[in-house]
Parts: structure tokens; C-alpha cells; sequence
């Protein structure tokens, strides 16, 4: 019983480290975000590196132009966005930062630190009080 | 299946009748809601992979150093309650204490409904929705393990349920007649029922938006009616005890914690000796798998089932239905088809126990084992709802408080205050989120081991067993894990 428990015990820490050592192997090329460059995936899994005024734009029913992006900081950085609508929209709103700007003019533009990590919504609330998401802001720590 | 002969097999009791017709009367009832919102600002980052590898490694190390370190004699089977002196127990438990604590409740139950009704249509600035959401329904598991079962002390049915029996023993000049015994099969089945539609009104019923807090009214209001007929059925300590969802679910957390009024006495008792009663009633082992189907369930429909749901939804749309009906369909199925998951995944480790010499039979087997998975639910409830709770109760004791109804009140001067979502980086939560399903899989599988040691009449043969509830703990603990690391991704 006990041989056979740290037999066991054993081929566990094997595995276990066999485990670590793959992720560890693997996850090299995870942090080379160079600070300043946001980092875009959008809605069809397609990743570019921008500049770091990132463009959005919405139609004019209220819905954004080609897909929710997901618009990827680190922690630290200067968010920048600038969004173009087709027609007036009530204003534009970053959750949990609680930033807006209004929307009666385009472009909208939105400026601040990515000081919260985590993952929000940035979303158009429209003139009829209804509201879409319009990006994903995913901050990293 | 877990325990307990399948429902469909039984005559139907008006209890139950009643709470799947008002499930449906509920379902017909709620409107169609205009545009997602999300209830909570931040949502909390994938767990990142190095962690996960981490998790997963500790998870399985720690379970073959427990397996070869394990004691040969059963220890937690017997409880050991014992009162804490009397001036305690006094202080706690007395007529005035008990109510306090009954019209606080019903002062908060009537809050609800009114807020529900009357209160700002917007959920995130509606008592309704914060107070059930969160702070009831979260915040009670917490305070349940750590204090006992409070919420028996605060539940509103049950001080309103007092109230008229005391009312017509006064006027009658004998106790209210109880037409019926509560059955002894019915157990915790219709607690079961009661998690899937509670949580089916705060993550479906509104077909894609948050919760309205015109349907948190009207399910509150559902539920009224359902547990006073229930509790005028069946006699109200009784229902309350049995049958009522909320006092069944907290009390199956309440019994991982230290302390438990019994009589007029307040006790404690030796840690992790409460949990093993729980289990021998029809229905536990279902009450504690759905309790962690629901969490997996609300865990993945963002992360690791999207795409599986989404699909789904697609396919209801093209056969025509509306996209809030698709949207309920399609997460309906899901959320079954969780439950179903959770609970093969029970079946197969149970069946596994069966083979070893001396297993008493399969269902026996399985209600046996029910309350080593409380750890487990706890531990999911952790993982998934910490930084959301911290988050809403933020919220819960500035505007919420000051201005339950969202009309501009501001009673106590907090209404101006916010929610830091910055309080807790994610860096914490991952720790806290790892940190509780590594602890939670360890105390399941002190539980499941000393239960073995309970049930088989070898050591040897107890820790054979073991091999297989063993494989089904590190599998619930991988999956919460691969979950965490799929969130919101």
C-alpha cells in the first residue's frame, strides 16, 4: 500500500511537471506586445498590430462596421479611440472605466489610461435608448 | 441519475404540480426585454495557461500525497455537536432575536417586490436585482458556511408562515389542521427544481437581456404563492425544512460550517462532521450536482460553450422562432445538458465504487457520497462569482442602498458613490479562483475518503473506492480549472 502510494505520488510529479515544463515551452512568444501598440483581433480571428489611435466606426443603423473587435492593452497603456458614426448617436460609453463621450457629432474621440484589467464592453447607446456593443476593450495586467 | 426514484415514476403531488405550472406560467409571463445589458462592468480575464498548468499539477499532486497519507479509521462520520454555554446561546437565540430577524426579512421580501414593480426599469440601478442576485443569493452561501444557517432566522415565508399559524391558534384556540404528510421520496427534488428556475430567471428567462426587475417581482411573487399553498399543504417548519428551495440550498452550504442551532441551543461541532447527514435524503446528491451544473453552466455560456450555444441559437432561429425564444431554447438545452454532464459524470464514478467487493447498492452508493461534492459547489461558486461579488456589493451599500428604487432618493448619503472596479486586479482573482478549487478539491476528497472508510468494511477495500471518486474530484476540479481558463475568451 504505501510503495504503491508514492509509486503513484511519483508518476503524478512526473506528469505534473511534464505539464508545467510544455506550458512554459509554449507560452514564450505570449509577451512580446511591445508597450504603445494595441493589439486587434476582429470578429473573424483576423490579429494585427496597430498604431495606437485605434478606429472604430458605426453604420447608421447603430451597429458596428465589420464585427465586434476585441482591442487588446496592457495594463498602463493610453487608450485612444477614435469613432466615426453615419448618423448621431446618443453617446459612446466604456463600462466599468465609465467613460463617454456624446455622439451627436463624428468622430467621437475617447482618450484614457488602461489602468483597470479585465475585460469591458464598449458600446453606442443610440438616440431611441437602445444600445450594442461596439468593441471589446481587454486590458491584460 | 442521481438518488431518489425518477420523478416521472411517482404520483405527481400538488407541490410539485404547482411549481412546474407556475415555471411555465413564469416563462409565458415574462416580456420580451429591448437590447443586452451587461449587469456587471468588468468581466474577469481568462485564467492565463501557466496557472491553469499550475492548478491542474498541485490538484493532482496533492491528491496522491493525501491517497498515501491517509487515515485507516473513520473520523467525521459521527457528529459531534456540542452546545456553546447557555448565556450564548441565550443571547443569540431568543424570542426577540427571532423577531427582529423575521420582519427584517419580510422588510427586505417586500423591498424586492416593490422595487420590483415600482423601481427603475434599468437592472443595474434596482434593488430587485442586486439585493437577489448578489447579495441573497451569493452572499447568503457565504454567510451560511461561515455563521450556520442564518437565513432560516431571516427566510420571510417562514416568519409570515408563523405569523398566521400563530394568528389562527390565537383565534381558533388549536393549531392549524395539515392536510398532508410530506412525502418521504419528494426529499430534496423540489429544491432541485427550484435552482434550475431560479437560475433559469436570472441567466435566461429575459432571452439574452439581464434580468428585468419586473420579472424578479413576478417571480418572487410566483414563489410566494407556491410556498404558502405548500406551506398550508404540508405544515410550515416542515415545508421549510424539506421542500422550500432557498433554505434547502443555503442549509446544504450551512453544513460545511462550524455552528448549528439545534432547539434553543446554539452549537458548534467539529469541523467537517455536519456535511455527512446531509446527504441521506432523496434528492441531495441532485440538489448539490445542480447547484454545480448551474455555476459551470453560467461559467461557460461566455467562455467554453459560446460557440456550442450560438449554434444552437442559430438552428432555433432558422426554424422560425423569435431571437429571445431561440435564445431561451437554446440555452435551455444547454443548461440541461449541463446538468445531464455533471450528473453522468457523478453516475460513472459511482459505478465505478459499485465494482469494488462489499459496495452496497448503486443508489445507496450515491446518496452516500452527495455531501463530499458541497466542497466542490462551493468552491465553483468561488471561482466564478468572487470579483462580481465584490463588485456588486460595492454597489449594494452605496446607490443601491441610498436609492433602492433608482428614482433619485438618496436616504442614507451614499448615493453618489460607485463601483472601484479596480479594487481587485486580476492577478487576485486568478489566485483567489485557483486557490478555491485547489482548496475545495481537497476537502471533497477528505470527505469522500472518510465516508469510504464509513461504508466499506476493509480499509483496503474503502481505499479501491477511493480510486474512483478520486477520478471524479480531479475531473469536476480540471473542468472548474479549463472553465476559469475559457472565460470570456
Amino acid at each position: 500500500m504505501q510503495s504503491r502510494a508514492v509509486r503513484l505520488g511519483v508518476l503524478a510529479a512526473v506528469i505534473a511537471a511534464a505539464v508545467v515544463l510544455f506550458i512554459v515551452l509554449q507560452s514564450d512568444d505570449n509577451d512580446s506586445n511591445d508597450s504603445g501598440q494595441v493589439t486587434v483581433t476582429s470578429a473573424n480571428g483576423v490579429t494585427t498590430t496597430e498604431d495606437p489611435v485605434q478606429r472604430l466606426s458605426v453604420d447608421a443603423s447603430g451597429n458596428p462596421v465589420g464585427g465586434v473587435k476585441t482591442l487588446t492593452y496592457d495594463k498602463g497603456d493610453q487608450v485612444k479611440l477614435l469613432v466615426t458614426l453615419a448618423e448621431p448617436e446618443e453617446e459612446i460609453h466604456v463600462h466599468g472605466y465609465d467613460k463617454e463621450a456624446p455622439g451627436r457629432t463624428s468622430p467621437v474621440r475617447l482618450s484614457f489610461p488602461a489602468d483597470i484589467d479585465g475585460i469591458f464592453e464598449i458600446e453606442v447607446h443610440r438616440l431611441d435608448g437602445s444600445e450594442a456593443e461596439i468593441a471589446t476593450l481587454k486590458v491584460n495586467p | 441519475m442521481p438518488p431518489g426514484r425518477p420523478l416521472g415514476q411517482n404520483r405527481p403531488t400538488v407541490g410539485l404540480a404547482a411549481l412546474v405550472v407556475a415555471g411555465l406560467a413564469a416563462a409565458l409571463l415574462f416580456p420580451d426585454a429591448a437590447s443586452a445589458h451587461a449587469l456587471v462592468g468588468r468581466k474577469d480575464l481568462p485564467v492565463p495557461a501557466w496557472l491553469f498548468a499550475w492548478g491542474a499539477s498541485l490538484v493532482l499532486i496533492i491528491s496522491f500525497a493525501l491517497l498515501s497519507v491517509a487515515w485507516t479509521r473513520a473520523r467525521l462520520q459521527r457528529e459531534d455537536w456540542r452546545p456553546l454555554p447557555r448565556w450564548l446561546s441565550r443571547a443569540v437565540v431568543n424570542p426577540p432575536v427571532e423577531v427582529l430577524c423575521g420582519a427584517i426579512g419580510v422588510g427586505l421580501f417586500g423591498v424586492v417586490i416593490y422595487a420590483g414593480f415600482r423601481g427603475i426599469s434599468d437592472p443595474t440601478q434596482n434593488f430587485s436585482i442586486v439585493f437577489v442576485f448578489y447579495t441573497f443569493w451569493l452572499g447568503l452561501v457565504l454567510l451560511s458556511v461561515l455563521l450556520g444557517d442564518v437565513f432560516r432566522a431571516f427566510n420571510p415565508w417562514r416568519a409570515l408562515g408563523r405569523l398566521v399559524s400563530g394568528g389562527f391558534r390565537l383565534v381558533a384556540g388549536q393549531s392549524a389542521p395539515v392536510p398532508f404528510r410530506y412525502p418521504d421520496w419528494l426529499g430534496r427534488w423540489p429544491a432541485v427544481l427550484g435552482v434550475l428556475l431560479f437560475v433559469w430567471l436570472e441567466l435566461i428567462a429575459a432571452g439574452g437581456a439581464s434580468p428585468s426587475p419586473h420579472d424578479v417581482g413576478v417571480g418572487t411573487l410566483i414563489y410566494s404563492v407556491i410556498t404558502f399553498v405548500c406551506m398550508a399543504l404540508f405544515g410550515v417548519e416542515e415545508w421549510i425544512g424539506r421542500g422550500e428551495t432557498f433554505g434547502s440550498y443555503f442549509g446544504m452550504f450551512a453544513r460545511l460550517g462550524p455552528f448549528e442551532v439545534r432547539g434553543r441551543d446554539l452549537g458548534v461541532r467539529k469541523f467537517l462532521t455536519g456535511a455527512p447527514q446531509w446527504a441521506a435524503v432523496p434528492g441531495a446528491a441532485a440538489l448539490v450536482l445542480v447547484s454545480i451544473a448551474v455555476t459551470s453552466f453560467d461559467g461557460a455560456q461566455e467562455g467554453a460553450l459560446a460557440g456550442a450555444i450560438r449554434w444552437t441559437f442559430e438552428r432555433c432561429s432558422d426554424l422560425g422562432l423569435s431571437l429571445p425564444d431561440s435564445f431561451r431554447v437554446a440555452n435551455t438545452i444547454w443548461l440541461l445538458l449541463v446538468f445531464a454532464g455533471v450528473s453522468l459524470l457523478y453516475w460513472l464514478g459511482i459505478n465505478g465504487m459499485h465494482t469494488v467487493r462489499g459496495s452496497p447498492p448503486v443508489k445507496q452508493l450515491a446518496r452516500s457520497f452527495a455531501h463530499t461534492l458541497i466542497p466542490i459547489a462551493l468552491a465553483y461558486l468561488v471561482a466564478h462569482y468572487f470579483s462580481a461579488f465584490l463588485y456588486q456589493e460595492q454597489a449594494q451599500f452605496t446607490y443601491i442602498l441610498s436609492d433602492p428604487l433608482g428614482h433619485g432618493s438618496d436616504l442614507f448619503g451614499t448615493a453618489g458613490g460607485g463601483i472601484n472596479y479596480g479594487i481587485v486586479g486580476s492577478n487576485t482573482v486568478w489566485y483567489v479562483q485557483v486557490g478555491a478549487l485547489v482548496i475545495g478539491h481537497v476537502v471533497a476528497l477528505t470527505l469522500a475518503h472518510d465516508r469510504a472508510l464509513g461504508v466499506y468494511d476493509s480499509v483496503r477495500n474503502a481505499s479501491r473506492s477511493q480510486y474512483f471518486m478520486l477520478a471524479v474530484m480531479v475531473a469536476f476540479t480540471c473542468f472548474g480549472l479549463f472553465l476559469l481558463s475559457q472565460a470570456n475568451a
